[in-house]
């Protein structure tokens, strides 16, 4: 009897590109990015031509490993922050986010 | 007359109520005051002579010169000493006998270290030898000054405009001859060899007027200086110029075969029977050989476009197959006329940081995080994409908003080095105008596109004028190797933001094939690992402020300041909201 979807926090479905590829994950509108971003890497991670771009920097350059492979994340062309959840956003269903690899220079 | 015989004022002195004494003394000191003061001016420019290389700024004396010069201070020295002595000494008589009621100003001493002398304002000042109880009005007010200063500074400002507008009619005069000319030369039927070549000076000539632009020669003047040099050719001659033509011959290979001074009508026709693929093409190409050549031109290469554009709009629903790898032709040519920006960079002018560089930075959608400011400021750290691309993009920021940049920087469409990755891995439509879009690429009529090579790790520049098909390439370690493929990468995309800015309304009449690439670089600028980045930016910010290009005095050495004033440019930006 009770009506239940009212009380349920929505859940948004994110479409997030990379590398011509994307997925779609199905969140909490007040989760962190942080979470979000985590399982996003890894998914694109699995690509095995990623990995070879992330070996390869990681071959030349041994200063920033840490930075390594992560993503950037934008959102209508804005950094998101992994703080920041896609209600602070004011994300809606079906929402875009475009991921870049970093680029580091020489 | 005796006044003027001794070199005096044409009016006696007017004192009253001060000892004879008083008034001997105080016209010795006027005298002497005189005399120093010539002396200590003729000695400031020989120790300037001395010192003129102190801090590098102009070339050493040389031993004699130096020797020289110093003998003559040592002996004039001591005569210019004695004489300022002998006034000091003036000056206390003077105190001791003075009156208050004769409002005579006492005179003050004069120091006898040359370079207090220097700076003392004294120096300057006559002796009063006259009451003063009716001070002239610049002495006393303030607002007089000024008002002095303002009307002096106005006359020059109208000088200034006179010569200023002289100027810009010259320039525009010159223009319009040199224009005419060119128009001229590409319908003279003799010329067709060097076509190409001409039709890219007129192309030159006329993306100058755009940066010429100013408060006395708007764009509109300079529009119709070119049609009317248009026009004036055509009556002239009868006959308009074949760019068509033109388009074809400066495809890929036959670029060249096109320069060999052969007969018009054999050279350009033989150029496409290379390129064309279809023999029932090629039979009706060679059916309207007879008639008059440039017509058969003009058709054959309509023929080619509109096959051209089925190739490539009949397929698709969306171009990312799309393959036009040879809309650019590489010429390892400097090309003429790409004028050197004269930013000097003064990191005075910009506003003070906004807080500490712990904090985030924002502006629009630039975001500033800690590291990345950090690594901005870091010299010998390299620059990522977010510093990279934030630079540009605050850079163009200001551009727009600067009165005097304004018309130059909005002229250019801002890309990021993220959209040439996405041409790479032939992104969908949708994405790739959800993207682009927002820098309303159609309207501009320069595109900065900034490339990252994550192979060699290295960032250049590729800057195109699609109005004229003209592409500068920008490479602070001048790889000519690697430039062809990006190039594949470049014409991909630009074939695709043609065709996407067409399919959305905004029709744009480029043509998709002929542009040349021209290497803007030439001799390495970098020797380090980490400056190309900086470089990359620095020629963004050229290209925004109307150039092609810094001048030769920006070096290696150079990168650390520019590094500094972007670190405070970017220091400068407000804070971020903490959210």
């Amino acid at each position: 009897m009770s009506q239940e979807p009212e009380d349920v926090k929505p859940k948004l479905n994110l479409n997030i590109a990379f590398d011509g590829t994307q997925i779609t994950v199905k969140v909490k509108a007040n989760m962190k990015f942080a979470k979000i971003f985590e399982a996003a890497e890894k998914r694109f991670g699995k690509d095995p031509g990623m990995m070879m771009v992330v070996l390869a920097s990681l071959l030349f350059q041994q200063l920033h490993v840490s930075a390594i492979g992560t993503l950037r994340f934008t959102y209508e062309g804005n950094r998101v922050q992994p703080t920041q959840t896609p209600a602070e956003l004011e994300m809606e269903d079906g929402d875009q986010i475009d991921a870049f690899l970093q680029q580091f220079d020489l | 007359g005796l006044y003027v015989a001794l070199n005096s004022r044409d009016s006696p002195p007017k004192l009253k109520g001060v000892s004879p004494e008083f008034s001997k003394t105080l016209r010795l000191a006027h005298d002497l005051k005189i005399s120093i003061r010539r002396r200590a001016i003729g000695s400031f420019f020989e120790w300037d002579r001395l010192d003129q290389a102190v801090g590098g700024r102009n070339l050493a004396l040389g031993t004699k010169l130096h020797q020289q010069t110093r003998r003559s201070i040592a002996r004039r020295q001591p005569a210019l000493m004695s004489a300022i002595r002998k006034y000091n000494a003036h000056c206390t008589t003077l105190e001791r006998l003075y009156n208050p009621a004769c409002k005579v100003p006492l005179p003050q001493p004069l120091p006898t270290k040359l370079s207090e002398l220097r700076d003392n304002s004294t120096l300057m000042e006559d002796v009063w030898t006259m009451a003063s109880d009716k001070a002239p009005l610049w002495l006393e007010d303030a607002d007089i000054r000024s008002g002095i200063h303002h009307m002096l500074r106005k006359e020059r400002a109208v000088e200034e405009r006179q010569r200023l507008r002289r100027e810009a009619e010259n320039l525009s005069r010159w223009l319009a001859r040199e224009l005419l000319a060119v128009e001229l030369a590409l319908r003279q039927p003799s010329n067709a060899p060097i076509n190409v070549h001409l039709t890219r000076h007129r192309d030159r000539l006329l993306q100058l007027t755009s940066r010429w632009v100013n408060p006395i020669m708007s764009a509109s003047s300079y529009e119709s200086l070119a049609n009317g040099a248009q026009k004036l050719a055509s009556e002239l001659t009868g006959g308009s110029a074949s760019f068509e033509a033109r388009r074809q011959c400066a495809n890929g290979e036959e670029f060249d075969q096109e320069l060999c001074p052969e007969a018009q009508g054999e050279s350009l026709l033989c150029t496409n029977e290379n390129l064309l693929k279809d023999t029932w093409l090629l039979k009706d190409n060679t059916d309207e050989q007879n008639d008059e050549c440039t017509e058969s031109l003009l058709l054959v290469s309509e023929l080619l476009a509109t096959e051209d554009d089925y190739m490539s709009v009949s397929l698709p629903d969306d171009t990312s197959t799309v393959q036009n790898t040879k809309m650019i032709t590489l010429i390892w040519e400097k090309p003429e006329g790409v004028l050197a920006d004269n930013f000097e960079i003064n990191s005075q002018s910009l506003p003070p940081p906004s807080g500490p560089l712990t904090k985030s930075r924002a502006l629009g959608r630039c975001l500033f995080l800690p590291q990345d400011i950090c690594r901005l400021s870091q010299v010998g750290s390299m620059l990522d994409d977010v510093c990279l691309n934030g630079c540009a993009e605050v850079l163009k920021y200001y551009s727009d908003k600067d009165p005097n940049l304004a018309t130059g920087s909005r002229r250019c469409a801002l890309f990021t080095s993220h959209d040439l990755v996405r041409a790479r891995y032939k992104a969908r439509d949708e994405e790739l105008w959800r993207i682009m879009s927002p820098s309303q690429y159609w309207s501009k009529d320069v595109w900065i596109l900034p490339i990252h090579r994550p192979r060699q790790l290295h960032w250049v520049l590729c800057v195109a004028y699609p109005k004229y098909g003209t592409v500068l390439l920008y490479d602070s370690l001048v790889g000519r190797q690697f430039w062809s493929n990006d190039l594949k990468d470049v014409s991909n995309l630009f074939t695709r933001l043609v065709e996407l800015a067409n399919r959305f309304g905004h029709s744009m009449d480029l043509p998709t094939s002929g542009w040349v690439a021209q290497p803007v670089t030439m001799t390495p600028s970098q020797t380090n690992g980490y400056d190309c980045g900086l470089w990359v930016v620095a020629w963004i910010f050229a290209t925004l402020r109307g150039c092609g290009n810094c001048n030769e005095r920006w070096t290696e050495e150079t990168m650390i300041q520019w590094r500094r004033f972007l670190t405070a440019l970017i220091a400068g930006l407000p804070l971020r909201a903490a959210s």
